[in-house]
């Protein structure tokens, strides 16, 4: 995908080159009056340059919004967000090589793109007027493409970004829901709950059976399940769902995953975070009271990916050298692991729980979420 | 009188559990191992390592925490090392002390060779838990010969 920069250069060199505009289907469809949330949908076509120009109308009072993009046959992504100043908020050359992430929108992995803004409070307070979105779309050799662009806006008014309310719905794939998998979760939902209180955010769980199948088979597949699309779009929309199977992919490598950083909050084959509950049991298949409270972090961990939030680092494979850090200010900038696990084995996103090795002493919790990573949480569009 | 031999057992696991002290590459390989997200490249975590089966059934035998350690370590052994751990494997698909060991093996059924995978399979069906239900995981192979231990029955 880093062929895209080799196409960007050459694409801003072309004369004449014509940047399309979405146009709105319609009427916007209002989830319901005086609601907190509110949605439209868009289509449009990339011009020449594979860029299609997404309009958003920001009213005041609204705090956030989400562009979500579809192609049937390119890969989508993000190329700028424009103020309504005419100033550029984000360049996807600003992040592509940057050793801090801020949002997998840039890159354009799948045919599906979800890009929440603001990310962090020093990327608003959302200006009322009009933004313009430009999303890309490519070809898997990276050379932009034409494509139609279907998707959707997310606005919300959430004055108060210290308390919110997240709906999430918790959806077990066939054969899942047996009495001792259904108690694990539901203990690991409320360690989750504690951890996302911790920074005003009250989780509103409700459970679902379903017959996704328990492989989760679907998850490492590069356009996602149409299967989950169908079936996410049963829920309430613009609401999180988190799918619990037995393996995720039908492997042991995964025991979570999430559908995007951040994710889509419409019915799209990535809008999932995916637990396998065998790989959180471990050896002997039934949860004891730490599997649990790693399973609940796991959960505030996965989630908190699809909500926007990375590792507050990463390693390569052999943690010798730092691969990247998030875009937050108040997590530690530390540049080895040793002084890293110090610092904070302790906080949610951490990339691996530090345990004692023979296990007797058990894990350190991970139960810490320092503000600024709340404050991306709370921009998030499920959050009420 | 009945409780005194497994007093006797009991005793010996807690002593050999505590015996067993990790090497720089047992920390090493369960770091790596402990990864949030990890890409299931076994051949990466066994460089860690200049005996990577026994580091790895090492792992599977004393590391506890986070509890998908001893699952990924018992998953490269499957993956890459059938023969080393026939006897381990068995074991694994029939103790019901190690029911998620059993259905992780099962679900990895077709990556073993297929003596293996028909020994494996005849062992489960015969000896496994009640919980690990393993007629209806074998008869998910994509194997007929394996699948055939079932339904030859």
């Amino acid at each position: 995908m880093k062929l895209h920069i080799v196409a960007a250069i050459a694409l801003v060199a072309m004369v004449g080159c014509k940047r399309n505009e979405a146009e709105k289907k319609g009427s916007p469809a209002v989830i319901a009056d005086g609601a907190w949330q509110h949605t439209e949908a868009f289509s449009g076509r990339t011009g020449g340059d594979g860029v299609l120009e997404v309009e958003v109308e920001v009213a005041p009072g609204q705090t956030a919004f989400q562009v979500t993009g579809s192609s049937r046959t390119e890969f989508v992504g993000l190329e700028r967000v424009i103020d309504p100043d005419g100033n550029v908020a984000l360049h996807w050359e600003d992040w592509w090589n940057s050793d801090e992430a801020l949002t997998d929108a840039i890159f354009g992995w799948t045919r599906t793109v979800a890009f929440n803004w603001p990310v962090r409070e020093e990327d608003g307070p959302l200006t009322p007027g009009t933004w313009t979105v430009e999303l890309y779309a490519a070809k898997a050799n990276g050379d932009y493409a034409s494509s139609k662009i279907d998707g959707n806006l997310w606005l919300k008014a959430d004055a108060d970004f210290s308390q919110g309310e997240v709906p999430v719905h918790i959806v077990y794939a066939k054969g899942q829901d047996t009495p001792k998998i259904t108690g694990a979760v539901e203990q690991a939902v409320e360690q989750w709950v504690r951890i996302w209180g911790t920074r005003g955010l009250s989780l509103v769980p409700t459970y679902h059976t379903s017959d996704l199948p328990k492989n989760l088979g679907f998850a490492y597949a590069i356009h996602g399940s149409e299967d989950v699309k169908a079936y996410v779009a049963t829920l309430p929309p613009g609401e999180l769902v988190l799918i619990v199977g037995e393996t995720v992919d039908g492997e042991m490598d995964t025991y979570g995953l999430a559908g995007g950083i951040p994710g889509p909050l419409e019915a799209s084959p990535f809008t999932w975070v995916l637990i396998g509950w065998l790989a959180n049991a471990g050896v002997d298949g039934q949860f004891d009271a730490e599997e649990i409270r790693i399973m609940g972090e796991t959960m505030a961990h996965e989630v908190g990916h699809f909500s926007g939030l990375y590792h507050p680092i990463d390693f390569d494979d052999y943690f010798e050298e730092v691969l990247s850090w998030d875009a937050l200010a108040d997590t530690a900038p530390c540049t080895e692991w040793q002084s890293c696990e110090a610092a904070m084995a302790d906080n949610v996103m951490y990339p691996y729980p530090v345990c004692d090795y023979y296990g007797d002493g058990g894990c350190t919790p991970a139960n810490f979420v320092t503000a600024d990573q709340g404050g991306v949480w709370h921009r998030y569009l499920g959050v009420k | 009188m009945r409780l005194f031999p497994l007093f006797l057992v009991l005793v010996a696991g807690t002593a050999a559990a505590q015996d067993w002290t990790p090497s720089d590459t047992h920390l090493a390989m369960h770091r790596a191992l402990s990864a949030r997200h990890f890409d299931g490249d076994c051949a990466r975590i066994e460089a860690l390592s200049k005996t990577p089966v026994e580091t790895l059934s090492d792992l599977v035998e004393h590391a506890k925490s986070p509890p998908w350690v001893p699952m990924r370590a018992a998953s490269c052994l499957v993956k890459g090392h059938p023969e080393a751990i026939r006897a381990d494997l068995d074991r694994w698909v029939t103790d019901p002390d190690l029911l998620g060991l059993g259905i992780q093996t099962l679900a990895q059924i077709d990556l073993l060779p297929e003596e293996i995978a028909l020994d494996v399979a005849r062992r489960a069906v015969a000896e496994g838990p009640v919980e690990l239900d393993a007629r209806a995981r074998v008869l998910k192979s994509e194997r007929a010969a394996v699948r055939a231990v079932v339904e030859g029955q």
